[in-house]
C-alpha cells in the first residue's frame, strides 16, 4: 500500500472561549489564516491541491455552510480547489487527516489539505438549536447524557479520585506553562491577526488589530489546593470540576497529506507518515473511555505495540477519563502530554485532532522520537487514535 | 406645592448614607453618593480593583460595592446600582446644583455637619430641601451660622436602619423651617419612598430613639434588680410583650453597644431635666464590654451574646454573665405562667395575663412596661407636642413594636394601669387623670380596623380630643366580611367588592393568608359582572401585608384523599374561568401585588390588564414545591408571553423564551422585590412599582380611570398559537434527565418538570401545531390532576401544610 505523508502541520494558538482573543474571530477566517501559513511553509502550488477536508464538531452558523469551502476560498486558494466538511465531534480534526490518507493510499489523490476549525465562542456546544427525540428520551436517555456527567460516571466506575484528577489537572497547567515559557510551541503556531471592533465615541467602532500567537489557557499560578477548592459542576457531591475538565476554546489546525510520488516530484520535506488510524464505539454513558478501545486497534493497524510509542497526545477532555485510559491500558504516564493538554491548553472540539497532530509531530521532531500517537474520546461514546511515524 | 425630585445627593457614604441612596435609586431617583476624597488608591488589591481609576471617590465606590453584600439586601434589584453615582466632596460638589434634594448623612459631629452645610449652601439650587440624617443632634445649631434662606429649607430626615425595611422616618423641623416645603417633601417621601412619617420636635434623640433607648436602659436596671439573666430578659421583652424578636439585648448587639450607649449619653448630656436622667449612664458591665471591644454583631458577633461553635461544630449562641464576666450556654428562666402565656396568641390578652401574676418575672415585665408608659407620657408635650400617635407610630415603625406605648396602655385598661403606676409612685405628667382615652377607637378593636385608624386622639396640651384624618389615599378596605360598610357592594367570607368611588370597584380578599378558595373565586366572577353593570374599571387589592399565599392547599388535599378528581377539575375550571373573565373583560383591571404574591395569588396578578406592585413584593409561581404546577392560567400566561417574544424575531426560536419560563416555574423562584419580579420575567415589563404599599391602591385606581378615559381596548383570546409541541417537551426532558443524573433534582422533580414542559410546549403534539389559549388551560388542568394522583404530590402537600416547608421527595 502507498504511504501518506504529513507536510507542514501547523495550528493557531488556542483562545479561551467567550473572553479570549479569538472570541470574535470567525472560524472560517481563522482556518483561512492557518491554510495560508501551511501553504507558505510547504511551498506547495495551490493549484495542485486535490481537496480540502475540514473537521468541525458543530458545523452551523459561522462554521456552517460547508465551512471547508468557505475557508479555502477565503484563504485565496484557486476556485478550482474543492472542499468538504467532516464531523466526528472531538476527533474531527484527525478524522480528516485519516480520510485524506485513505485517498492517498488508494491512489485517488496526491495532495490533500486536512485539519479542523472550531469557534466555541460563537457556536455553543450542541449548536444553537437543540431538539430532543422522544425515542431517545423514552428508551435511551443516556445518549443525551452531558459530557460532564459521562466523566462523573467514568470517575465512579474506574475509581478515579478527586485528588488524582486535580493532581493531573495541576500537572497539565505546569507542563503547558513551562512549554510556553520555553517557546516550545513557537514552531507549530502560525500568526493569526485578530481585529476587534469595540464601541468608540460618537457612534464610531474602534478598530484594533492584534497578532495572536500564544495559547492563553494555562494558569501557571494554580495550585493543587486551589483546584481542590472548586465545586463539582455537573453532579452534586461529584468530583468533576471546571478545573479538572478541558476548557472551551477557539482554534484551528491544518496540514498537507501527500503521496510519495507528490513529495518526490515537488521536493517536499514531510515530517511524518500516518501509520494507522482507528475509531471504536463504547457506551455513550461512559464516552470518555473511547481511547481504551481505539488505541489497541490503531496499534494493530500500524503494526506496532503500544510500548513502542514514545509520545502520546491524549486529549484531556476530563482528567477522570484521561486517567481511566492511562490506567486501563497501562500507558506510561511520562509519555503522555509532555507539554500539557486540553485541561490547560483548551479543547477547540473539531480542531483538536489537527492541533494535537501539530503538537505531537513538532514535539517528536524536537525530541528526536520515532513513534507517536494522537488519541481522544468522542461524545456519544467513541474513541479515535492515530499513530504517526517520524521520518 | 408639589415637589419633583428626580435627582438627589446623599453626602456621607456610611452604612446609612449608602442605603438611603439605594432606597432613593429604587424609587427612580438618580442619586449622587458623595464622601471625603481619597488621596491615593486603596492598598487592598480587591478594593483597588473595584475602585479602578475613580480612586478619588474610593469611599463611595466601595460603599456602593458593599450594598451588594449587605444582608438583608438594601437593593430592590441590582439594576438599581446604575442610578447611584459615586463622587467626592473635593471634585464633585457641583453635581449638587442639579439635585432636587440634598441629604447630609455624615458622622454625628456638630462641627463637621456645620462645615459641610456651609459648603452645600454654595452649590444647592435655591428652594430645594436640604436635610440632615441625624439621630440626635440639635438642628438649629447645625445651621446657626447660615443665611436665613438656607435655614428655611433645612430640616431633619431621620431614617432608621435598615432604611429599605424600617418604615419609620422622623421628620424634624426647626424653628426656621418653611412649613410649606416641609409638607411637600414629607408628602413626596411618604408616597415615593413608602416611609411612615412621624413629625418630631427638635429635642434630644427625637422620639423613637429617646423612648426606645430609655426602654432599654430601664430594662437593664430592672434586670440587675431582679437578677434576671441576659437570655431571660430577651424572652420577657420580645414578642411575648409585643416587641421585636431581637427584644432588648439582642437589639443592642445588632445596633452596636457603642452606638447605643452614645445615644444614651446624648440624652444624659443634653437633657438635664429628664425625670429618669440617671438611667442613661451605664450599666458598668456594658461599658466594660465596650472597653473590651465586644460591641456586638459588628465585632465578629461578640457582644452581649457570643456566636460560638460547640464540640460538634454546631453554632451556639452563648450569653454574657456580668457577674463572672464570662460567656455561658443559654439557660433561660421559666416562670409558673410561661407555658400559659406562650399559648395565648393575642398580645394584649397575653400581657394582661402576665400582669395578673406577681412573681419576679411578671413584676419585671410590669416594671419595664410601667417605666415606658411613665416616660412616654412625661415627655409627650416636649417631644411630640402632646399627641400620642406620633410616639406610638415611632415605636411601631422604628423598633418593630406591635403596639406603641399609648396604644398598649389603653388596650390594657387605662385606669387599671394608672392605678398601679400611682401605687409605684411612677413619675407622671399633670394631664394624666383617670378616665382619659388616648384614642377614639380602641387600638386592638374592629372599629379601629374599620375606620383605618383611631378617628380621634387626645391632645395633652389642650386636654381634648382632636380628629385624626384618614389620608385620601387610604381606602380602608375591609379585612373581613362586613355588611355594615356601606361601600361594600357584595361580600362573602373570603372576599368583598367595594365601591371606592369615581366609577372604580375594588375586589379585596380577606380569607386566611388571602388563600384562594371557592369564596374568592365566586367573588372574582361576581366582580366582573358587577363592574360590567355598574362600574368603569376594576382594582384587585388587599389592605394587607400579603396579597395572597396561593390556593387553599387544604381544599386540594381533601379532594386528593377522597379521590374527588372532578372536584379538583371544577375548582380549576372556575378559577381559570374567573381569571379569563377578568383578562378579557370589556373594562380594564389592575391588581396590586404586595408581600407574598404566590401561586394562585401570582396567577391573579398575571391576568389583570396591569399591575401596580408594592416594592416589597415577593412573587412566584411556587406550585412545584407542593408537587403541582400553576393551573389557574399561570403556566399558560408565561407560555403565551414566551411565544410572543419569539415572534418578535422573524426566525425566533420560542424554546429560549420557554426555557426562562420553565425555570421560573421549575425552580419555584420567588422575587425579592417587585423590581426583581419584572426583571426575572415573571411580571410584564409594563408593571408599575411603588415603594409605598399604602399608595398602590390609589395609584391603581387613578390608573384604571385613566385607561377608561383614554379608551380601553379589550384583549381577545389567542385562537391560533404555533407551539413547539412534543419535540420541545423532549428537549426539556434532556435537561431534566441530566439534572436528575447529576443529583441536582430528584427523579420526581424531573417528573413534575416534564409536566411543566408539557403545558409550556403546547402538549404532546407535532412541532408547529396550532392550538388555542383554551387548549393550554385544558392542558394545565389535565397535568394538575395527573400530578394530584401521584402519592409524592400528596406527600408534598401534607408536608407543606404540616411544617410550612417544601418536601423534596
Amino acid at each position: 500500500m502507498k504511504t501518506a505523508y504529513i507536510v507542514s502541520p501547523l495550528r493557531s494558538a488556542v483562545g479561551k472561549a467567550f473572553r479570549g482573543s479569538l472570541r470574535s474571530k470567525r472560524p472560517d477566517d481563522l482556518c483561512a489564516d492557518v491554510i495560508r501559513a501551511v501553504l507558505k511553509d510547504s511551498k506547495i502550488d495551490p493549484n495542485l491541491i486535490d481537496d480540502v477536508i475540514l473537521g468541525c464538531a458543530m458545523p452551523e452558523a459561522e462554521q456552517g455552510m460547508n465551512v471547508a469551502r468557505f475557508a479555502l476560498l477565503l484563504a485565496g486558494l484557486p476556485e478550482s480547489v474543492p472542499g468538504v466538511t467532516v464531523n466526528r465531534f472531538c476527533s474531527s480534526g484527525i478524522q480528516t487527516i485519516a480520510m485524506a490518507a485513505s485517498q492517498i493510499k488508494a491512489g485517488d489523490a496526491h495532495c490533500i489539505l486536512a485539519g479542523g476549525t472550531e469557534s466555541m465562542s460563537l457556536i455553543p456546544m450542541m449548536g444553537h438549536k437543540v431538539v430532543g427525540s422522544r425515542e431517545v428520551m423514552d428508551n435511551h436517555p443516556a445518549f443525551y447524557l452531558g459530557m460532564g456527567m459521562t466523566a462523573e460516571n467514568v470517575a465512579t466506575e474506574y475509581k478515579i479520585s478527586r485528588a488524582d484528577q486535580d493532581q493531573f489537572a495541576y500537572e497539565s497547567n505546569m507542563r503547558s506553562s513551562n512549554a510556553i515559557e520555553k517557546g516550545l510551541f513557537k514552531k507549530e503556531i502560525c500568526d493569526v491577526p485578530v481585529t476587534f471592533r469595540t464601541p468608540g465615541a460618537n457612534g464610531e467602532a474602534k478598530i484594533e488589530t492584534i497578532n495572536f500567537n500564544t495559547d492563553e489557557g494555562p494558569r501557571p499560578d494554580t495550585t493543587v489546593e486551589a483546584l481542590g477548592k472548586l465545586r463539582a459542576v455537573f453532579k452534586t457531591g461529584g468530583s468533576v470540576t471546571a478545573g479538572n475538565s478541558s476548557q472551551m476554546s477557539d482554534g484551528a489546525g491544518m496540514c498537507f497529506v501527500c503521496s510519495e510520488e507528490f513529495v518526490k516530484k515537488h521536493n517536499l520535506k514531510p515530517i511524518a507518515r500516518l501509520a494507522g488510524y482507528s475509531v471504536a464505539g463504547v457506551p455513550p454513558r461512559i464516552m470518555g473511555i473511547g481511547p481504551i478501545e481505539a488505541i489497541p486497534k490503531a496499534c494493530k493497524a500500524a503494526g506496532i505495540t503500544k510500548d513502542q510509542i514514545q509520545r502520546i497526545e491524549l486529549n484531556e477532555a476530563f482528567a477522570a477519563q484521561a486517567l481511566a485510559v492511562v490506567r486501563s491500558l497501562g500507558l506510561d504516564p511520562s509519555k503522555i502530554n509532555p507539554t500539557g493538554g486540553a485541561i490547560a491548553l483548551g479543547h477547540p472540539l473539531g480542531a483538536t485532532g489537527a492541533k494535537l497532530t501539530a503538537t505531537l509531530l513538532h514535539g517528536m521532531q524536537r525530541d528526536k522520537q520515532k513513534w507517536g500517537m494522537v488519541s481522544m474520546c468522542i461524545g456519544t461514546g467513541m474513541g479515535a487514535a492515530g499513530i504517526f511515524e517520524m521520518l | 406645592m408639589k415637589l419633583k425630585i428626580r435627582r438627589a445627593a446623599v453626602l456621607g457614604s456610611g452604612v446609612m448614607g449608602a442605603q438611603i441612596a439605594a432606597h432613593l435609586a429604587a424609587a427612580g431617583v438618580r442619586t449622587y453618593l458623595l464622601d471625603l476624597a481619597s488621596a491615593e488608591p486603596p492598598v487592598d488589591k480587591a478594593m483597588a480593583k473595584a475602585v479602578g481609576k475613580n480612586f478619588r471617590s474610593a469611599r463611595s465606590v466601595l460603599a456602593i460595592e458593599n450594598l451588594k453584600v449587605l444582608k438583608p439586601s438594601p437593593l430592590y434589584s441590582s439594576s438599581v446600582l446604575q442610578s447611584i453615582i459615586p463622587g467626592n466632596f473635593d471634585d464633585d460638589m457641583s453635581v449638587i446644583a442639579d439635585c432636587d434634594w440634598v441629604i447630609e448623612a455624615v458622622i454625628e459631629r456638630m462641627d463637621i455637619k456645620q462645615d459641610l452645610h456651609k459648603k452645600i449652601a454654595e452649590y444647592a439650587k435655591p428652594g430645594i430641601p436640604v436635610t440632615t440624617n441625624t439621630s440626635g443632634l440639635n438642628l438649629a445649631e447645625i445651621v446657626k451660622d447660615l443665611p436665613e434662606a438656607y435655614a428655611q429649607r433645612f430640616f431633619g430626615t431621620h431614617f432608621f436602619n435598615p432604611p429599605r425595611y424600617m418604615r419609620l422616618l422622623e421628620i424634624i423641623p426647626h424653628v426656621q423651617t418653611n412649613p410649606e416645603l416641609l409638607k411637600a417633601t414629607t408628602d413626596w417621601i411618604e408616597e415615593r419612598l413608602g416611609k411612615g412619617i412621624v413629625h418630631a420636635y427638635d429635642t434630644v434623640n427625637f422620639i423613637a430613639n429617646r423612648i426606645g433607648v430609655f426602654g432599654t436602659q430601664s430594662t437593664l436596671k430592672h434586670m440587675a434588680a431582679f437578677k434576671i439573666n441576659v437570655e431571660t430578659v430577651d424572652e420577657l421583652t420580645g414578642p411575648l410583650v409585643g416587641r421585636a424578636k431581637s427584644a432588648t439585648l439582642r437589639t443592642m448587639d445588632v445596633v452596636g453597644l457603642d452606638t447605643f450607649m452614645a445615644v444614651a449619653r446624648n440624652t444624659y448630656q443634653r437633657a438635664p431635666n429628664d425625670p429618669y436622667r440617671d438611667l442613661f449612664v451605664g450599666p458598668k458591665w456594658i461599658e466594660e464590654l465596650i472597653e473590651k471591644g465586644s460591641l456586638g454583631q459588628k465585632t465578629n458577633s461578640v457582644g452581649i451574646y457570643k456566636k460560638d461553635k460547640d464540640a460538634k461544630g454546631k453554632t451556639e449562641i452563648l450569653s454574657y454573665r456580668p457577674e463572672s464576666k464570662t460567656y455561658e450556654s443559654a439557660n433561660p428562666q421559666r416562670f409558673a405562667w410561661s407555658e400559659e402565656a406562650a399559648k395565648e396568641r393575642d398580645t394584649v390578652k397575653r400581657i394582661k395575663l402576665i400582669l395578673s401574676k406577681n412573681d419576679d418575672g411578671a413584676t419585671f415585665v410590669w416594671n419595664c412596661l410601667r417605666d415606658v408608659f411613665s416616660y412616654s407620657s412625661f415627655l409627650l408635650e416636649d417631644i411630640a407636642g402632646g399627641l400620642p400617635q406620633p410616639v406610638d407610630d415611632a415605636l411601631k415603625w422604628g423598633f418593630n413594636w406591635e403596639y406603641g406605648p399609648f396604644e398598649l396602655w389603653q388596650s390594657l385598661g387605662f385606669d387599671d394601669i394608672l392605678a398601679r403606676m400611682k401605687k409605684d409612685n411612677a413619675p407622671l405628667p399633670s394631664w394624666i387623670k383617670p378616665g382619659i382615652k388616648f384614642y377614639g377607637n380602641d387600638p386592638a378593636s374592629a372599629a379601629w380596623a374599620q375606620a383605618g385608624g383611631p378617628g380621634q386622639q387626645f391632645l395633652a396640651t389642650k386636654n381634648t380630643m382632636v380628629p385624626v384624618p384618614t389620608p385620601s389615599w387610604n381606602y380602608r378596605l375591609p379585612q373581613a366580611e362586613n355588611k355594615a360598610d356601606k361601600r361594600v357592594v357584595m361580600s362573602n367570607k373570603g372576599a368583598s367588592i367595594v365601591d371606592v368611588g369615581d366609577g372604580v370597584a375594588t375586589l379585596t380578599f380577606h380569607s386566611k393568608m388571602n388563600a384562594i378558595d371557592h369564596d374568592l373565586i365566586e367573588m372574582m366572577q361576581k366582580a366582573v359582572a358587577v363592574v360590567h353593570k355598574s362600574f368603569d374599571g376594576l382594582v384587585i387589592a388587599n389592605d394587607a401585608q400579603n396579597f395572597s399565599a396561593g390556593a387553599n392547599l387544604k381544599l386540594i388535599l381533601e379532594a386528593i384523599t377522597t379521590k374527588k378528581w372532578d372536584d379538583i377539575d371544577r375548582l380549576l375550571r372556575n378559577f381559570q374561568g374567573a381569571l379569563q373573565l377578568i383578562k378579557f373583560a370589556p373594562f380594564p383591571s389592575i391588581s396590586c401585588p404586595v408581600g407574598m404574591t404566590l401561586g394562585g395569588g401570582c396567577e391573579v396578578a398575571l391576568h389583570t390588564t396591569e399591575r401596580v406592585a408594592a416594592g416589597e413584593t415577593y412573587a412566584g409561581l411556587v406550585e412545584m414545591g407542593v408537587g403541582l404546577i400553576p393551573a389557574g392560567g399561570g403556566t399558560k400566561e408565561l407560555a403565551l408571553r414566551s411565544y410572543e417574544l419569539a415572534e418578535a424575531g422573524e426566525k425566533g426560536d420560542p424554546m429560549q423564551f420557554l426555557q426562562k419560563a420553565f425555570f421560573l416555574i421549575g425552580l419555584a423562584r420567588v422575587s425579592s422585590s417587585a423590581h426583581e419580579a419584572v426583571e426575572m420575567g415573571l411580571f410584564p415589563k409594563t408593571t408599575s412599582i411603588s415603594l409605598s404599599r399604602e399608595h398602590t391602591m390609589d395609584m391603581a385606581k387613578r390608573h384604571v380611570i385613566a385607561m377608561v378615559r383614554d379608551g380601553y381596548i379589550p384583549r381577545s383570546p389567542v385562537t391560533a398559537l404555533k407551539v413547539v409541541g412534543d419535540p420541545g417537551i423532549q428537549t426539556f426532558r434532556m435537561a431534566l434527565y441530566n439534572m436528575a443524573e447529576g443529583l441536582q433534582i430528584s427523579p420526581y422533580d424531573a417528573f413534575i418538570g416534564t409536566k411543566v414542559a408539557t403545558v409550556l410546549c403546547g402538549g404532546e403534539v407535532d412541532g408547529g401545531s396550532i392550538v388555542s389559549e383554551q387548549y393550554l388551560l385544558d392542558l394545565e388542568r389535565k397535568v394538575f390532576i395527573e400530578l394530584c394522583q401521584q402519592e409524592k404530590t400528596a406527600a408534598r402537600i401534607e408536608s407543606m401544610l404540616k411544617t410550612g416547608k417544601p418536601l423534596r421527595n
